[in-house]
Protein backbone atom coordinates (compact mmCIF):
# COMPACT_ATOMS: atom_id res chain seq x y z
CA UNK A 1 0.00 0.00 0.00
CA UNK A 2 2.62 2.33 0.87
CA UNK A 3 6.13 2.90 2.12
CA UNK A 4 5.38 3.31 5.38
CA UNK A 5 6.74 2.89 9.01
CA UNK A 6 3.98 1.00 10.33
CA UNK A 7 5.40 1.10 13.74
CA UNK A 8 4.71 4.94 14.25
CA UNK A 9 3.40 5.76 17.28
CA UNK A 10 0.04 8.18 17.17
CA UNK A 11 -1.46 9.73 19.67
CA UNK A 12 -5.06 10.69 18.98
CA UNK A 13 -7.12 13.54 20.83
CA UNK A 14 -10.79 14.11 20.53
CA UNK A 15 -13.74 14.44 22.71
CA UNK A 16 -16.03 12.62 20.05
CA UNK A 17 -15.94 9.25 21.21
CA UNK A 18 -17.76 8.33 18.20
CA UNK A 19 -15.07 10.35 15.77
CA UNK A 20 -11.79 8.94 18.02
CA UNK A 21 -13.25 5.53 17.27
CA UNK A 22 -13.57 6.02 13.89
CA UNK A 23 -10.10 7.50 13.34
CA UNK A 24 -8.55 4.61 15.54
CA UNK A 25 -9.72 2.22 13.29
CA UNK A 26 -8.90 3.85 10.04
CA UNK A 27 -5.21 3.70 11.23
CA UNK A 28 -5.59 0.35 12.03
CA UNK A 29 -7.28 -0.45 8.83
CA UNK A 30 -3.84 1.53 7.29
CA UNK A 31 -1.59 -0.87 9.15
CA UNK A 32 -0.59 1.52 11.91
CA UNK A 33 -0.77 -0.62 15.45
CA UNK A 34 1.09 1.51 18.04
CA UNK A 35 -2.44 3.97 19.00
CA UNK A 36 -3.13 5.95 22.17
CA UNK A 37 -6.53 7.89 21.98
CA UNK A 38 -7.31 10.04 24.48
CA UNK A 39 -10.86 12.29 25.13
CA UNK A 40 -9.09 15.64 25.99
CA UNK A 41 -6.09 18.11 25.42
CA UNK A 42 -5.74 18.65 29.20
CA UNK A 43 -5.03 14.65 29.47
CA UNK A 44 -3.00 14.92 26.18
CA UNK A 45 -1.11 17.63 27.53
CA UNK A 46 -0.31 15.30 30.64
CA UNK A 47 0.28 12.40 28.55
CA UNK A 48 3.23 14.31 26.37
CA UNK A 49 4.90 15.49 29.45
CA UNK A 50 5.97 11.57 30.29
CA UNK A 51 8.92 10.97 28.53
CA UNK A 52 8.14 7.48 28.67
CA UNK A 53 5.13 7.59 26.27
CA UNK A 54 6.79 7.89 22.46
CA UNK A 55 5.01 9.93 20.24
CA UNK A 56 5.45 10.09 16.32
CA UNK A 57 2.40 11.86 15.14
CA UNK A 58 -0.31 13.65 17.43
CA UNK A 59 -3.53 13.63 15.34
CA UNK A 60 -5.94 16.53 17.67
CA UNK A 61 -9.24 17.47 17.14
CA UNK A 62 -9.31 22.03 17.27
CA UNK A 63 -12.38 21.94 19.63
CA UNK A 64 -12.39 20.66 22.55
CA UNK A 65 -13.36 21.59 26.18
CA UNK A 66 -11.55 23.32 27.90
CA UNK A 67 -7.99 22.40 26.44
CA UNK A 68 -8.08 22.78 22.78
CA UNK A 69 -6.61 21.69 20.03
CA UNK A 70 -4.14 24.42 19.52
CA UNK A 71 -3.57 25.21 23.04
CA UNK A 72 -2.13 21.21 22.74
CA UNK A 73 -0.20 22.67 19.65
CA UNK A 74 1.34 25.33 21.27
CA UNK A 75 2.29 22.78 24.58
CA UNK A 76 4.33 20.83 22.28
CA UNK A 77 5.74 23.32 20.36
CA UNK A 78 7.07 24.56 23.73
CA UNK A 79 8.17 21.03 24.83
CA UNK A 80 11.97 21.29 24.42
CA UNK A 81 11.83 17.41 23.46
CA UNK A 82 8.53 17.19 21.86
CA UNK A 83 8.67 20.20 19.57
CA UNK A 84 9.83 18.29 16.13
CA UNK A 85 6.81 16.02 16.67
CA UNK A 86 4.26 15.73 13.84
CA UNK A 87 1.29 17.31 14.39
CA UNK A 88 -2.17 16.74 12.64
CA UNK A 89 -4.98 19.48 13.20
CA UNK A 90 -8.65 17.96 12.56
CA UNK A 91 -11.61 20.37 12.47
CA UNK A 92 -14.90 20.23 11.19
CA UNK A 93 -15.83 24.38 11.24
CA UNK A 94 -14.94 25.62 7.14
CA UNK A 95 -16.34 28.95 7.86
CA UNK A 96 -13.49 29.58 10.03
CA UNK A 97 -10.73 27.74 8.45
CA UNK A 98 -9.08 30.76 7.09
CA UNK A 99 -8.41 31.85 11.14
CA UNK A 100 -7.38 28.42 12.07
CA UNK A 101 -4.87 27.40 9.67
CA UNK A 102 -3.32 30.99 10.07
CA UNK A 103 -3.02 30.15 13.72
CA UNK A 104 -2.24 27.10 13.72
CA UNK A 105 0.41 27.82 10.92
CA UNK A 106 1.82 30.59 13.33
CA UNK A 107 2.87 27.30 15.10
CA UNK A 108 4.11 25.39 12.93
CA UNK A 109 1.15 22.40 12.18
CA UNK A 110 2.16 19.96 9.64
CA UNK A 111 -0.83 19.06 8.26
CA UNK A 112 -4.80 20.25 8.88
CA UNK A 113 -7.27 17.77 8.11
CA UNK A 114 -11.18 18.75 7.71
CA UNK A 115 -14.43 16.83 8.97
CA UNK A 116 -15.85 14.96 7.28
CA UNK A 117 -13.22 13.07 5.54
CA UNK A 118 -12.00 10.06 3.51
CA UNK A 119 -9.92 7.18 4.64
CA UNK A 120 -7.67 8.12 1.78
CA UNK A 121 -7.50 11.62 2.87
CA UNK A 122 -5.59 10.51 5.89
CA UNK A 123 -3.81 8.23 4.94
CA UNK A 124 -2.16 10.51 1.98
CA UNK A 125 -1.42 13.67 4.82
CA UNK A 126 -0.23 11.04 7.04
CA UNK A 127 2.53 9.51 3.76
CA UNK A 128 3.21 13.59 3.12
CA UNK A 129 4.33 13.97 6.62
CA UNK A 130 6.69 11.16 6.68
CA UNK A 131 7.97 10.23 3.72
CA UNK A 132 10.99 11.22 2.81
CA UNK A 133 10.33 11.71 -0.61
CA UNK A 134 8.42 15.14 0.03
CA UNK A 135 10.80 18.28 0.02
CA UNK A 136 10.66 19.91 3.57
CA UNK A 137 9.42 23.08 1.52
CA UNK A 138 6.04 21.39 0.90
CA UNK A 139 5.39 21.15 4.51
CA UNK A 140 3.17 23.83 6.25
CA UNK A 141 5.88 24.76 8.47
CA UNK A 142 5.51 28.51 9.53
CA UNK B 1 -7.49 52.20 -21.19
CA UNK B 2 -6.50 51.62 -17.34
CA UNK B 3 -6.26 55.59 -17.55
CA UNK B 4 -10.19 56.13 -18.62
CA UNK B 5 -10.97 53.62 -16.17
CA UNK B 6 -9.65 55.17 -13.33
CA UNK B 7 -11.17 58.16 -14.07
CA UNK B 8 -14.58 56.74 -13.64
CA UNK B 9 -14.37 56.09 -10.29
CA UNK B 10 -16.33 58.36 -8.42
CA UNK B 11 -14.77 60.43 -4.87
CA UNK B 12 -15.65 58.40 -1.78
CA UNK B 13 -19.37 59.47 -1.51
CA UNK B 14 -20.12 60.50 2.20
CA UNK B 15 -19.38 64.25 1.37
CA UNK B 16 -21.68 63.56 -1.55
CA UNK B 17 -24.45 62.01 -0.19
CA UNK B 18 -24.52 65.28 3.04
CA UNK B 19 -24.52 67.65 0.12
CA UNK B 20 -27.54 65.77 -1.64
CA UNK B 21 -29.71 65.06 1.20
CA UNK B 22 -29.07 68.42 3.32
CA UNK B 23 -29.47 70.44 0.29
CA UNK B 24 -30.50 73.92 1.60
CA UNK B 25 -34.44 74.73 0.54
CA UNK B 26 -34.81 78.14 -0.03
CA UNK B 27 -37.88 77.88 -2.13
CA UNK B 28 -40.53 80.55 -1.07
CA UNK B 29 -44.22 80.83 -2.73
CA UNK B 30 -45.86 84.49 -2.86
CA UNK B 31 -49.85 84.29 -3.21
CA UNK B 32 -50.68 87.57 -3.83
CA UNK B 33 -53.01 88.69 -6.57
CA UNK B 34 -51.83 92.67 -6.58
CA UNK B 35 -49.58 93.10 -9.12
CA UNK B 36 -47.44 96.24 -7.14
CA UNK B 37 -46.95 93.91 -4.28
CA UNK B 38 -45.93 91.08 -6.39
CA UNK B 39 -42.98 93.42 -7.77
CA UNK B 40 -42.52 94.17 -4.26
CA UNK B 41 -41.65 90.42 -2.85
CA UNK B 42 -39.23 90.27 -5.76
CA UNK B 43 -37.40 92.94 -5.48
CA UNK B 44 -37.19 92.11 -1.84
CA UNK B 45 -36.63 88.50 -1.46
CA UNK B 46 -35.16 87.43 -5.29
CA UNK B 47 -33.46 90.76 -6.34
CA UNK B 48 -31.65 91.05 -9.93
CA UNK B 49 -27.98 91.97 -8.41
CA UNK B 50 -26.91 90.17 -5.00
CA UNK B 51 -27.80 92.08 -2.03
CA UNK B 52 -25.61 92.51 0.62
CA UNK B 53 -25.73 93.34 3.69
CA UNK B 54 -23.19 95.54 6.24
CA UNK B 55 -22.01 93.70 8.88
CA UNK B 56 -23.27 94.90 11.83
CA UNK B 57 -21.50 96.17 15.14
CA UNK B 58 -21.43 94.42 18.48
CA UNK B 59 -22.55 97.51 20.34
CA UNK B 60 -25.71 98.70 18.22
CA UNK B 61 -24.90 102.18 19.75
CA UNK B 62 -21.96 102.26 17.90
CA UNK B 63 -22.50 103.70 14.39
CA UNK B 64 -20.72 102.05 11.37
CA UNK B 65 -18.02 103.98 10.40
CA UNK B 66 -17.55 104.38 6.55
CA UNK B 67 -15.79 101.54 5.41
CA UNK B 68 -12.41 102.48 3.93
CA UNK B 69 -11.15 101.33 0.11
CA UNK B 70 -9.12 98.03 1.90
CA UNK B 71 -12.55 96.85 4.00
CA UNK B 72 -14.80 97.48 0.74
CA UNK B 73 -12.72 94.65 -1.12
CA UNK B 74 -13.82 92.21 1.57
CA UNK B 75 -16.20 89.87 0.58
CA UNK B 76 -19.09 90.65 2.96
CA UNK B 77 -22.33 89.02 4.12
CA UNK B 78 -24.51 88.36 1.43
CA UNK B 79 -27.94 86.78 1.58
CA UNK B 80 -28.43 84.60 -1.09
CA UNK B 81 -31.62 84.87 -3.11
CA UNK B 82 -34.77 83.12 -2.52
CA UNK B 83 -36.13 80.59 -5.13
CA UNK B 84 -39.53 82.61 -5.85
CA UNK B 85 -42.73 81.33 -6.83
CA UNK B 86 -45.44 84.59 -7.36
CA UNK B 87 -49.00 83.01 -7.52
CA UNK B 88 -52.01 85.38 -8.52
CA UNK B 89 -54.61 83.13 -6.84
CA UNK B 90 -55.11 80.10 -4.56
CA UNK B 91 -55.77 77.52 -7.08
CA UNK B 92 -52.87 78.47 -9.09
CA UNK B 93 -50.64 78.35 -5.40
CA UNK B 94 -52.42 75.03 -4.70
CA UNK B 95 -50.93 72.99 -8.18
CA UNK B 96 -47.44 74.90 -7.59
CA UNK B 97 -47.53 73.56 -3.93
CA UNK B 98 -48.42 70.23 -4.98
CA UNK B 99 -46.35 69.87 -8.19
CA UNK B 100 -43.20 70.79 -6.36
CA UNK B 101 -44.29 68.04 -3.22
CA UNK B 102 -44.58 65.52 -6.35
CA UNK B 103 -40.88 66.53 -8.02
CA UNK B 104 -39.23 66.33 -4.55
CA UNK B 105 -38.51 70.53 -4.55
CA UNK B 106 -41.08 71.61 -1.50
CA UNK B 107 -41.93 74.91 -0.89
CA UNK B 108 -40.14 76.24 2.64
CA UNK B 109 -42.48 79.32 3.39
CA UNK B 110 -45.75 80.70 1.11
CA UNK B 111 -46.23 84.26 1.94
CA UNK B 112 -50.28 84.82 1.62
CA UNK B 113 -52.34 87.44 1.03
CA UNK B 114 -55.74 86.54 2.94
CA UNK B 115 -58.30 88.09 0.85
CA UNK B 116 -57.42 87.14 -2.70
CA UNK B 117 -59.62 87.84 -5.52
CA UNK B 118 -60.60 84.04 -6.29
CA UNK B 119 -63.00 81.81 -5.19
CA UNK B 120 -60.59 80.54 -2.08
CA UNK B 121 -58.91 82.84 0.50
CA UNK B 122 -55.62 82.47 1.84
CA UNK B 123 -56.69 80.36 4.88
CA UNK B 124 -58.74 77.74 2.54
CA UNK B 125 -55.39 77.56 0.88
CA UNK B 126 -53.35 76.30 3.65
CA UNK B 127 -55.78 74.34 5.41
CA UNK B 128 -56.18 72.50 1.83
CA UNK B 129 -52.00 72.25 1.63
CA UNK B 130 -52.09 70.32 4.79
CA UNK B 131 -53.49 67.04 2.48
CA UNK B 132 -50.19 67.04 1.14
CA UNK B 133 -47.76 69.30 2.36
CA UNK B 134 -47.36 69.27 6.21
CA UNK B 135 -44.13 71.15 6.80
CA UNK B 136 -44.17 74.44 4.83
CA UNK B 137 -44.74 77.32 6.83
CA UNK B 138 -46.82 80.27 6.33
CA UNK B 139 -47.02 83.69 6.57
CA UNK B 140 -50.70 85.40 6.29
CA UNK B 141 -49.87 88.93 4.68
CA UNK B 142 -53.40 91.29 5.08
CA UNK B 143 -54.16 94.64 4.84
CA UNK B 144 -57.37 95.12 6.54
CA UNK B 145 -57.74 93.84 10.21
CA UNK B 146 -60.06 91.34 8.84
CA UNK B 147 -58.84 87.96 10.56
CA UNK B 148 -57.93 88.27 14.29
CA UNK B 149 -55.05 85.54 15.04
CA UNK B 150 -57.51 83.74 17.74
CA UNK B 151 -60.29 83.52 14.01
CA UNK B 152 -57.23 82.10 12.05
CA UNK B 153 -56.07 79.82 14.81
CA UNK B 154 -59.31 78.27 15.07
CA UNK B 155 -59.81 77.73 11.05
CA UNK B 156 -56.50 76.11 10.63
CA UNK B 157 -56.35 73.71 14.33
CA UNK B 158 -53.42 73.00 16.02
CA UNK B 159 -51.53 70.97 13.38
CA UNK B 160 -50.52 74.06 11.51
CA UNK B 161 -50.35 76.33 14.79
CA UNK B 162 -46.41 75.89 14.87
CA UNK B 163 -46.31 76.41 11.01
CA UNK B 164 -47.81 79.89 10.67
CA UNK B 165 -47.40 83.85 11.25
CA UNK B 166 -48.95 87.08 10.01
CA UNK B 167 -47.62 90.21 8.81
CA UNK B 168 -49.61 93.40 8.01
CA UNK B 169 -49.69 95.88 5.38
CA UNK B 170 -47.95 97.92 4.65
CA UNK B 171 -45.04 95.93 5.59
CA UNK B 172 -41.43 96.82 5.44
CA UNK B 173 -38.63 95.00 3.51
CA UNK B 174 -37.01 94.39 6.64
CA UNK B 175 -39.73 92.87 8.50
CA UNK B 176 -40.09 90.53 4.98
CA UNK B 177 -36.75 89.64 5.06
CA UNK B 178 -36.85 88.53 8.73
CA UNK B 179 -39.65 86.26 8.01
CA UNK B 180 -38.07 85.04 5.08
CA UNK B 181 -34.96 84.19 6.98
CA UNK B 182 -36.28 82.41 10.13
CA UNK B 183 -39.29 80.37 8.51
CA UNK B 184 -36.56 78.77 5.63
CA UNK B 185 -34.43 78.30 8.47
CA UNK B 186 -36.94 76.42 10.76
CA UNK B 187 -38.06 74.05 7.64
CA UNK B 188 -34.43 73.24 7.31
CA UNK B 189 -33.83 72.53 10.30
CA UNK B 190 -36.52 70.68 10.98
CA UNK B 191 -35.90 68.50 7.55
CA UNK B 192 -32.31 67.98 8.86
CA UNK B 193 -33.20 66.38 11.85
CA UNK B 194 -35.85 64.33 10.17
CA UNK B 195 -33.47 63.18 7.42
CA UNK B 196 -30.57 62.20 10.17
CA UNK B 197 -33.36 60.33 12.37
CA UNK B 198 -34.24 58.34 9.30
CA UNK B 199 -30.68 57.45 9.11
CA UNK B 200 -30.20 56.21 12.65
CA UNK B 201 -33.05 54.64 13.08
CA UNK B 202 -32.06 52.92 9.24
CA UNK B 203 -28.64 52.03 11.04
CA UNK B 204 -30.46 51.47 14.48
CA UNK B 205 -31.88 48.53 12.17
CA UNK B 206 -29.28 46.85 10.45
CA UNK B 207 -27.27 46.86 14.05
CA UNK B 208 -30.42 44.82 15.24
CA UNK B 209 -30.01 42.75 12.53
CA UNK B 210 -26.57 42.14 12.98
CA UNK B 211 -27.18 41.28 16.36
CA UNK B 212 -29.52 38.19 15.41
CA UNK B 213 -26.98 37.56 13.25
CA UNK B 214 -24.87 37.17 15.80
CA UNK B 215 -26.34 34.79 17.83
CA UNK B 216 -27.72 32.70 14.78
CA UNK B 217 -23.87 32.60 14.35
CA UNK B 218 -22.52 31.14 17.78
CA UNK B 219 -25.24 28.45 16.91
CA UNK B 220 -24.14 27.79 13.73
CA UNK B 221 -20.72 27.22 14.80
CA UNK B 222 -21.49 24.83 17.77
CA UNK B 223 -23.39 23.34 14.50
CA UNK B 224 -20.89 22.80 12.16
CA UNK B 225 -18.91 21.32 14.81
CA UNK B 226 -21.97 18.62 15.78
CA UNK B 227 -22.32 17.95 12.14
CA UNK B 228 -18.24 17.60 11.01
CA UNK B 229 -18.70 14.83 13.89
CA UNK B 230 -21.76 13.39 12.52
CA UNK B 231 -21.04 13.11 8.83
CA UNK B 232 -17.20 12.22 10.25
CA UNK B 233 -18.95 9.44 11.56
CA UNK B 234 -21.21 8.42 8.92
CA UNK B 235 -18.59 8.49 6.50
CA UNK B 236 -16.03 6.25 8.55
CA UNK B 237 -19.22 3.81 9.09
CA UNK B 238 -19.63 3.54 5.46
CA UNK B 239 -16.08 3.03 4.07
CA UNK B 240 -14.79 1.22 7.31
CA UNK B 241 -17.44 -0.94 6.30
CA UNK B 242 -16.76 -1.76 2.94
CA UNK B 243 -14.04 -4.41 3.97
CA UNK B 244 -15.80 -6.00 6.34
CA UNK B 245 -18.31 -9.29 6.67
CA UNK B 246 -22.08 -8.83 6.59
CA UNK B 247 -22.80 -9.25 9.89
CA UNK B 248 -20.24 -6.26 10.40
CA UNK B 249 -21.76 -4.13 7.78
CA UNK B 250 -25.01 -5.06 9.09
CA UNK B 251 -23.81 -3.02 12.63
CA UNK B 252 -22.40 -0.42 10.52
CA UNK B 253 -25.72 0.79 8.42
CA UNK B 254 -27.39 0.69 11.92
CA UNK B 255 -24.74 2.94 13.34
CA UNK B 256 -25.00 5.39 10.36
CA UNK B 257 -28.72 5.19 10.59
CA UNK B 258 -28.51 6.27 14.23
CA UNK B 259 -25.72 9.31 13.30
CA UNK B 260 -28.13 10.50 10.32
CA UNK B 261 -31.33 10.54 12.84
CA UNK B 262 -29.08 12.29 15.08
CA UNK B 263 -28.44 14.93 12.59
CA UNK B 264 -31.95 15.56 11.99
CA UNK B 265 -32.47 16.51 15.19
CA UNK B 266 -29.68 18.80 15.50
CA UNK B 267 -30.98 20.24 12.60
CA UNK B 268 -34.60 20.82 13.74
CA UNK B 269 -33.49 22.59 16.90
CA UNK B 270 -31.83 25.32 14.64
CA UNK B 271 -35.52 25.23 12.01
CA UNK B 272 -37.23 25.88 15.53
CA UNK B 273 -35.13 28.72 16.54
CA UNK B 274 -35.43 30.81 13.21
CA UNK B 275 -39.63 29.85 12.78
CA UNK B 276 -41.91 31.55 14.60
CA UNK B 277 -39.55 34.44 14.91
CA UNK B 278 -41.53 37.69 13.37
CA UNK B 279 -43.23 39.60 15.94
CA UNK B 280 -47.02 40.23 15.19
CA UNK B 281 -47.78 36.60 14.30
CA UNK B 282 -49.79 34.76 16.52
CA UNK B 283 -48.96 33.84 19.99
CA UNK B 284 -49.33 30.46 21.28
CA UNK B 285 -49.38 29.24 24.91
CA UNK B 286 -45.99 26.89 25.80
CA UNK B 287 -44.69 25.80 28.97
CA UNK B 288 -41.51 28.16 30.17
CA UNK B 289 -39.62 24.95 30.45
CA UNK B 290 -39.95 24.36 26.25
CA UNK B 291 -37.70 27.39 24.87
CA UNK B 292 -35.10 27.19 28.34
CA UNK B 293 -34.72 23.34 27.07
CA UNK B 294 -34.48 24.47 23.33
CA UNK B 295 -31.55 27.04 24.28
CA UNK B 296 -29.83 24.32 26.82
CA UNK B 297 -29.52 22.05 23.84
CA UNK B 298 -28.68 25.15 21.21
CA UNK B 299 -25.67 26.09 23.48
CA UNK B 300 -24.98 22.72 25.03
CA UNK B 301 -21.53 22.54 22.96
CA UNK B 302 -20.70 25.62 24.24
CA UNK B 303 -21.41 25.44 27.56
CA UNK B 304 -19.22 22.00 27.87
CA UNK B 305 -16.71 23.62 25.86
CA UNK B 306 -16.57 26.80 28.67
CA UNK B 307 -16.28 24.01 31.44
CA UNK B 308 -19.89 25.39 32.68
CA UNK B 309 -21.89 23.62 35.27
CA UNK B 310 -25.58 24.09 34.68
CA UNK B 311 -27.50 23.61 37.77
CA UNK B 312 -31.59 23.36 37.97
CA UNK B 313 -32.32 24.56 41.08
CA UNK B 314 -36.42 24.48 40.94
CA UNK B 315 -38.76 23.80 37.44
CA UNK B 316 -42.24 25.05 38.32
CA UNK B 317 -44.61 23.89 35.58
CA UNK B 318 -45.29 27.43 33.98
CA UNK B 319 -47.40 28.51 31.01
CA UNK B 320 -46.74 31.56 28.85
CA UNK B 321 -48.15 33.08 26.38
CA UNK B 322 -46.27 34.27 23.28
CA UNK B 323 -43.23 33.38 21.03
CA UNK B 324 -41.06 30.26 22.38
CA UNK B 325 -39.10 30.88 19.84
CA UNK B 326 -38.51 34.29 20.86
CA UNK B 327 -37.92 33.26 24.31
CA UNK B 328 -35.04 30.70 23.18
CA UNK B 329 -32.73 33.36 21.25
CA UNK B 330 -33.51 35.44 24.61
CA UNK B 331 -32.44 32.64 27.15
CA UNK B 332 -29.26 31.75 24.32
CA UNK B 333 -28.05 35.66 24.76
CA UNK B 334 -28.27 35.53 28.58
CA UNK B 335 -26.35 32.28 28.39
CA UNK B 336 -24.08 33.73 25.88
CA UNK B 337 -23.31 36.65 28.24
CA UNK B 338 -22.47 34.70 31.22
CA UNK B 339 -20.12 32.32 29.57
CA UNK B 340 -18.45 35.33 28.04
CA UNK B 341 -18.53 37.04 31.72
CA UNK B 342 -17.09 33.45 33.18
CA UNK B 343 -14.59 32.97 31.05
CA UNK B 344 -13.38 29.29 31.56
CA UNK B 345 -15.53 27.50 33.93
CA UNK B 346 -18.41 28.57 35.99
CA UNK B 347 -21.85 27.23 37.19
CA UNK B 348 -25.12 28.74 35.89
CA UNK B 349 -28.61 28.36 38.09
CA UNK B 350 -31.27 28.31 36.35
CA UNK B 351 -35.01 28.57 38.50
CA UNK B 352 -38.59 28.72 36.87
CA UNK B 353 -41.22 29.66 39.49
CA UNK B 354 -44.74 30.14 39.71
CA UNK B 355 -45.99 33.07 41.78
CA UNK B 356 -49.11 34.89 42.38
CA UNK B 357 -48.13 37.36 39.57
CA UNK B 358 -47.62 34.77 36.83
CA UNK B 359 -44.17 33.00 36.09
CA UNK B 360 -40.80 33.58 36.52
CA UNK B 361 -37.63 32.67 34.56
CA UNK B 362 -33.88 33.17 36.89
CA UNK B 363 -30.86 32.54 35.04
CA UNK B 364 -28.07 32.96 37.91
CA UNK B 365 -24.26 33.18 36.64
CA UNK B 366 -21.15 32.76 38.96
CA UNK B 367 -18.93 35.62 37.33
CA UNK B 368 -17.42 38.96 38.41
CA UNK B 369 -21.05 40.35 37.96
CA UNK B 370 -21.71 43.92 36.65
CA UNK B 371 -20.30 47.66 37.49
CA UNK B 372 -22.60 49.34 39.65
CA UNK B 373 -22.30 52.18 37.09
CA UNK B 374 -22.84 49.87 34.27
CA UNK B 375 -26.02 48.22 35.73
CA UNK B 376 -28.45 50.87 34.52
CA UNK B 377 -26.91 50.92 30.88
CA UNK B 378 -26.65 47.39 29.62
CA UNK B 379 -30.35 47.09 28.46
CA UNK B 380 -29.40 50.25 26.64
CA UNK B 381 -28.87 49.98 22.72
CA UNK B 382 -25.47 49.76 21.92
CA UNK B 383 -23.96 49.65 25.36
CA UNK B 384 -21.27 46.21 24.72
CA UNK B 385 -18.33 45.51 27.02
CA UNK B 386 -17.25 43.34 24.39
CA UNK B 387 -15.73 45.95 22.20
CA UNK B 388 -15.74 45.02 18.99
CA UNK B 389 -16.71 41.60 19.22
CA UNK B 390 -20.55 43.14 20.37
CA UNK B 391 -22.91 45.43 18.74
CA UNK B 392 -23.94 46.15 22.30
CA UNK B 393 -27.93 44.99 21.18
CA UNK B 394 -28.06 41.75 22.79
CA UNK B 395 -29.82 42.20 26.03
CA UNK B 396 -31.94 45.51 24.56
CA UNK B 397 -33.36 42.68 21.80
CA UNK B 398 -33.89 40.23 25.21
CA UNK B 399 -35.53 42.96 27.15
CA UNK B 400 -37.95 44.12 23.93
CA UNK B 401 -38.43 40.46 23.23
CA UNK B 402 -40.04 40.27 27.16
CA UNK B 403 -41.14 43.33 27.81
CA UNK B 404 -43.26 44.02 24.54
CA UNK B 405 -43.89 40.46 23.01
CA UNK B 406 -44.64 39.08 25.75
CA UNK B 407 -46.19 41.90 28.13
CA UNK B 408 -43.52 40.91 31.08
CA UNK B 409 -40.50 42.27 32.76
CA UNK B 410 -36.82 42.02 32.33
CA UNK B 411 -34.99 42.74 35.25
CA UNK B 412 -30.81 42.53 35.80
CA UNK B 413 -29.20 42.89 38.83
CA UNK B 414 -25.89 41.76 40.60
CA UNK B 415 -26.16 38.91 43.02
CA UNK B 416 -25.90 39.96 46.84
CA UNK B 417 -22.90 37.54 46.70
CA UNK B 418 -21.96 36.98 43.37
CA UNK B 419 -22.58 36.89 40.17
CA UNK B 420 -25.72 38.54 37.82
CA UNK B 421 -29.17 37.48 38.44
CA UNK B 422 -31.59 38.19 35.35
CA UNK B 423 -35.03 37.74 36.16
CA UNK B 424 -37.68 37.31 33.34
CA UNK B 425 -41.46 37.72 34.57
CA UNK B 426 -44.41 36.69 32.49
CA UNK B 427 -47.97 37.52 33.49
CA UNK B 428 -50.30 34.31 33.21
CA UNK B 429 -51.90 33.73 30.11
CA UNK B 430 -55.01 34.86 29.51
CA UNK B 431 -57.94 32.28 28.93
CA UNK B 432 -57.19 31.00 25.05
CA UNK B 433 -53.98 32.43 25.30
CA UNK B 434 -54.90 35.26 23.36
CA UNK B 435 -52.89 38.59 24.15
Amino acid sequence: MSNLNMDLRILVVDDDAFVREILVEYLKSFGFSKIVDLKDGAKAIHYIQDLKNPIDLIISDWEMPQVGGLQLLQAVRKHPQRKHTQFMMVTSQRSQERMKITRAALWSVDAYLVKPFRGEILLGKIEELFSSEVPDKFKIRA
Amino acid sequence: MKKLLALKIAPPTSETFNEETLKVNRRILVVEDEMEIQKAYSSILSPEELSSVVPIRRSSRQTAKPLTAEEEKLPQAQIPPYDLVICSTAEEALDQVKKAKQQGCPFALGFIDVLLGGGMDGIELVRRIQEFDSEMYFVFVTAYQDRSVQSIHELLGPVVAERWDYLNKPFSEGEIVQKARSSVSHWNLKNEKTLRDQQISEIQRKMWEAERLVSVATISRSMGHEFGNILTQIMGRAELAKRKSESEMRQAFEQIMRASELAGQVLDRFKNLSQDRPAGTATSLFCLDKPLEEALLLMDHQLKNANIKMTKVKMDPALVAGHSGSLTQVIVNLLINSIYAMKSSGQIDLSILRTEEGSTLVVRDYGPGIPPSSLPEVTKPFFTTKGNQGTGLGLSICKEIVEIEHLGEFKIENHPVKGVVVTLAFPPPRAGGER
